[in-house]
């Protein structure tokens, strides 16, 4: 049994809120708020939650790109925070973050070739020709071409901005990739290109994904294991499959509730929930889904909060009725549970994607 | 697409083509585009981006620029009256925010920063109001009528909402006053251009079974535009494909989604993920620029089961069913 | 398709260059009326300066001259601008003395970038003391009337070319460092830094490969505006008579020296006066197209 790649321990990520004339700290951003999480060599994790669960803050964190309130986060076995900064540098380039909106993290002055360029000017002594060779390949590892490098970010579109954010990165040669809403804004047909690009990028550079989505359909196809999110904390992790469909979490049920069906004509409209998500500022009292949960229980539920406990292999749920969730074949049905063929898994690759990428 | 009587049909639009004259060239935005909303219908509009379907819906109010927006040909019907006919001062008196409403993408745009939401609720009634039986409204049901609505989108608390201003509230809150807002003056027709798009999934579903409760109650029509197959399926009860400009296919949802016919509708169904399935598909090839695009149907290039007289000859519209209307050589 | 991307890529700027190179840049210049006119001038009395040498009929009366016979006469076939009191032709004198006050402006401006531009990059990016510093540092010059302090240290330094250049570089250097500061400052929370930073690239390049070049377009309108200010302040200090002093043919001077044989004598001080109004106007609206040309996302309509 090998140790995980990373390993994030209870790591907090706060955020002071001043007001006031004199900027005066007045409340705190409970953005992350003690996430544990171990991903192993090879595998996809994907986080899952709506806007303001934490789940970008958790990926900038892991990055470096905040610093951790508390907590810690262990690459290659090594911690990063009490690492001479020397070797935290080398070690957190095999760690990356790929950001949500392709074309803001490019400087919209800079050639394309440019933006390439620059990790690999950054972090090593190659001349400039060996350097262009180097990107010059990943490029086309990524099914760009020269005629590429050659724009400016807003002269390309979505798809393709996206498959350079992704060269960019992997010229640093990491091991890890935080990716961030990898297909946000991409229309479907490209999404889906980008996914199998994802996918065979995984398996030519040895990569492990974090992936971070809103959405469950994606992250069923890519993930190995998924961890469901919602206010800072982690309230359902497992192998992809048994969560979903198996939910134990009134959340996670919730969030296959709302997912718009493609058979039309049959609304769940019982499992949808009421109201928004509350301030991350005004956390109510125990757990903090009870304003929304349907199985509120007074007495138990906003007495103190649940933590996560074992409902199955490596599936554990922070609810305290989460033995209540059945898994009875009615209560799938009502939530839409997922079809259940056993299809075959490919050794190391989840992504099932038809045809071939012409382009 | 042509049911019975034209008269039952609320919203035709009728070999619309429009263009865009740019830096770079002429754009071929619309493509004759054949459209119909009948009465009390939810008719959905879906693609990708790129594809017209914005435009589309914001030439039936008028709202596209010309210059550099050109319409080279096509009519626009609402009831009996065709909208191209009217000028743009009529349009805005006798259409806009009155006979058809907007439910637009963004909801922080459209709402007026330094107005609370009741004021700006209560202008929609005081310019564009006509109630149900025709007789202009007391202003005291005017605000009960403001309230009841709000309380329609579940919006508790509503005069606390009321007194609010804009940059107070959260995105799903805004959104639910712009549905109020286009469901307020009682219009004839609902132009819902992605209003779900930016929204969390769980407000999303929120959001489209309130929609769908609106329209039950008040008998509208929707036209919905959409890139989201999945929101299509769950509210729209018609739907129709459209693809760099051109109508691909239109039919009832379930047809649609059972059979499919036009190659592209096909591959963009297999290319959506949704639970029910494990793999989805890829489209090779990349959406045409619409400037010099050929002459026939504009899937020509990525249609994998093209023939040589797509290229340069536009398919004509073949029934494939009574109430399924297919735009491609290989059904005519 | 050649699988090599062309050199020229790599060298900072020649993107920019490419950019502002091209027909569409140069329709911009020209884009309406009034930026044609500036552009125009600009380069005219570029032109006009450079070449004071071959254009002027009398270059000996660039300086030292006398030529009593001639002396203040009126514009005529022989001294298209009038002669001065030491009967000097002023049209010679004119364009010479553009090359003297557009060296100054261009000294003066290119010193005060070079000051107080890196100074504002540094402050804006990092906070704490080094900020506070130099932050303080300016405002104290900001805090006294350009003209006010030139005036000072210009009569404390005594009335030469160096000394009036050192005397406005001092009063211009701060308002590059305030407005480059701000710019970092918000500039440092774009996403594009923050995805070089986590590519680990060192905050020297994010400033001055990524940072700095967005600051251009700042800089350049208020060089360019403040080239046409410098050009009145030094004019101001001939004038006053802390700048540069007789016989160097500076229109300042000029209109000061004219000041005694007024209103007779209108040339003298005519020709001087417009070829300030001329050239200050020229930069002032050419700065503003400039600032346009910066931006290659501004460039064009997209369907």
């Amino acid at each position: 049994m090998t140790s995980p790649l990373l390993e994030i321990r209870a790591l907090k990520r706060y955020f002071p809120v001043r007001s006031g004339l004199l900027h005066r700290i007045t409340g705190l951003l409970r953005a992350v708020d003690g996430v544990s999480l171990e991903v192993n060599a090879g595998e996809v994790i994907g986080i899952v939650g709506e806007s303001g669960c934490g789940k970008t803050t958790l990926g900038k964190t892991v990055q470096g790109i905040y610093r951790p309130t508390a907590g810690e986060i262990f690459l290659e076995g090594k911690p990063l925070s009490r690492l001479p900064a020397k070797d935290l540098r080398r070690l957190g380039l095999s760690l990356q973050y790929v950001h949500q909106d392709p074309l803001a993290s490019f400087d919209p002055w800079w050639p394309m070739a440019r933006s390439l360029d620059e990790p690999l000017r950054a972090h090593t002594d190659l001349p400039w020709s060996e350097r262009m060779e180097r990107v010059v390949r990943i490029v086309k590892a990524v099914g760009l071409d020269t005629e590429h490098l050659e724009c400016f970010p807003h002269e390309l579109s979505g798809g393709q901005l996206r498959r350079l954010t992704l060269a960019r990165v992997l010229a640093l040669n990491p091991r890890v990739l935080i990716l961030d809403e990898p297909t946000a804004s991409l229309d479907v047909s490209v999404q889906a290109r980008i996914l199998k690009l994802l996918s065979d990028l995984r398996s030519e550079f040895k990569l492990t994904y974090v992936f971070i989505s809103h959405d469950l359909r994606i992250v069923r196809i890519m993930c190995d294991r998924v961890a469901v999110m919602y206010l800072g904390k982690v309230v359902e992790i497992g192998p992809t499959e048994a969560v979903l469909r198996d939910p134990r979490h009134p959340y996670t049920r919730a969030l296959l509730a709302a997912i718009p069906r493609l058979s039309p004509g049959e609304p769940q409209d019982e499992n949808l929930l009421e109201g928004e998500p509350p301030s991350p500022l005004f956390l109510p009292q125990g757990c903090r889904f009870s304003s929304r949960c349907p199985l509120f229980q007074e007495g138990l539920c906003n007495a103190s909060e649940p933590a996560l406990s074992p409902i199955g292999p490596g599936h554990e749920a922070a609810c305290f009725r989460s033995a209540e969730l059945s898994t009875s074949e009615e209560t799938v049905a009502r939530v839409g549970g997922f079809g259940l063929e056993k299809a075959e898994k490919r050794e190391g690759s989840k992504m099932r994607i038809g045809e071939s990428d012409a382009s | 697409m042509h049911r019975t009587a034209e008269e039952s049909h609320l919203l035709r639009i009728k070999d619309l083509a429009l263009e865009f004259h740019t830096e770079r060239g002429v754009v071929q935005a619309l493509d004759g585009v054949n459209l119909a909303v009948a009465k009390g219908e939810v008719l959905g509009l879906v693609g990708e981006s790129g594809c017209g379907k914005t435009v589309t819906g914001r030439s039936v109010l008028g709202l596209i620029p010309c210059p550099p927006g050109r319409i080279v040909r096509g009519e626009i019907w609402l009831d009996q009256e065709n909208l191209m006919t009217l000028s743009q001062e009529n349009l805005r008196s006798r259409v806009r925010g009155s006979r058809i409403t907007l439910v637009p993408q963004d909801t922080l745009g459209p709402l007026n920063p330094v107005h609370t939401v009741g004021t700006q609720m209560g202008d929609i009634l005081k310019y564009k109001g006509r109630s149900r039986n025709g007789r202009p409204n007391r202003p005291g049901s005017d605000h009960q009528e403001i309230l009841d609505l709000l309380r329609a989108v579940h919006l508790p608390d509503p005069d606390k909402i009321l007194a609010k201003y804009p940059a107070e509230l959260s995105g799903g809150q805004r959104q639910r006053i712009l549905i109020a807002m286009a469901f307020l003056p009682r219009p004839e027709l609902i132009i819902a251009d992605e209003p779900t798009t930016a929204l969390d999934v769980t407000v999303q579903a929120q959001i489209l079974k309130i929609f769908r409760d609106l329209v039950a109650r008040d008998g509208c029509s929707v036209l919905f535009i959409t890139h989201d197959m999945g929101v299509v399926a769950t509210i729209c009860d018609r739907v129709s494909v459209m693809y760099a400009g051109q109508i691909a296919e239109t039919a009832p949802v379930r047809k649609l989604f059972e059979s499919p016919r036009h190659p592209y509708t096909v591959k963009l169904l297999d290319s959506v993920p949704s639970p029910e399935k494990k793999e989805i598909s890829q489209i090779p090839g990349t959406v045409p620029t619409l400037i010099n695009i050929n002459k026939g149907c504009r899937f020509y290039d990525r249609c994998p089961q093209r023939l040589d007289r797509c290229r340069d000859h536009k398919p004509g519209l073949t029934q494939a069913d009574e109430d399924h209307a297919v735009f491609c050589h290989l059904f005519g | 398709m050649n699988g090599r991307v062309s050199a020229l890529q790599s060298l900072p700027g020649v993107g920019l260059a490419k950019k502002l190179l091209n027909r569409r840049m140069l329709r911009l210049f020209f884009r309406d009326k009034l930026t044609g006119l500036g552009t125009v001038l600009v380069l005219v009395t570029f032109f006009l300066a450079v070449a004071a040498p071959v254009l002027s009929p009398f270059p000996e009366d660039a300086y030292e001259n006398v030529r009593v016979a001639e002396r203040l006469q009126s514009p005529s076939a022989k001294h298209w601008f009038g002669t001065d009191r030491m009967g000097r032709d002023i049209f010679s004198r004119v364009l010479y003395g553009g090359r003297v006050t557009l060296f100054i402006a261009l000294a003066v401006t290119l010193l005060s970038i070079a000051i107080g531009v890196p100074l504002g990059l540094v402050a804006g990016y990092y906070s704490g003391a080094i900020h506070e510093v130099i932050m303080r540092v300016a405002d104290v010059f900001l805090a006294i009337p350009r003209i006010i302090l030139a005036l000072s240290l210009a009569a404390a330094l005594g009335p030469n070319v160096p000394n009036v250049i050192v005397a406005l570089s001092v009063s211009f250097w701060p308002r590059f460092t305030r407005i480059v500061e701000a710019e970092t400052q918000s500039l440092r929370h774009e996403l594009y830094i923050e995805a070089s930073q986590s590519l680990g690239v060192s905050p020297v390049s994010i400033l001055f490969r990524h940072i700095f070049v967005h600051t251009l377009p700042t800089i350049i309108v208020r060089g360019t505006l403040g080239i046409g200010f410098t050009i009145l302040l030094a004019a101001t200090l001939g004038f006053i008579g802390v700048g540069v002093s007789p016989p160097t043919p500076e229109w300042g001077l000029m209109i000061a020296e004219s000041r005694e044989y007024l209103p007779g004598t209108w040339w003298y001080a005519l020709f001087p006066g417009l070829a300030i109004f001329l050239t200050v106007m020229g930069y002032i609206l050419m700065g503003d197209s400039l600032r346009d040309a910066m931006d290659p996302r501004l460039r064009g309509i997209e369907g």
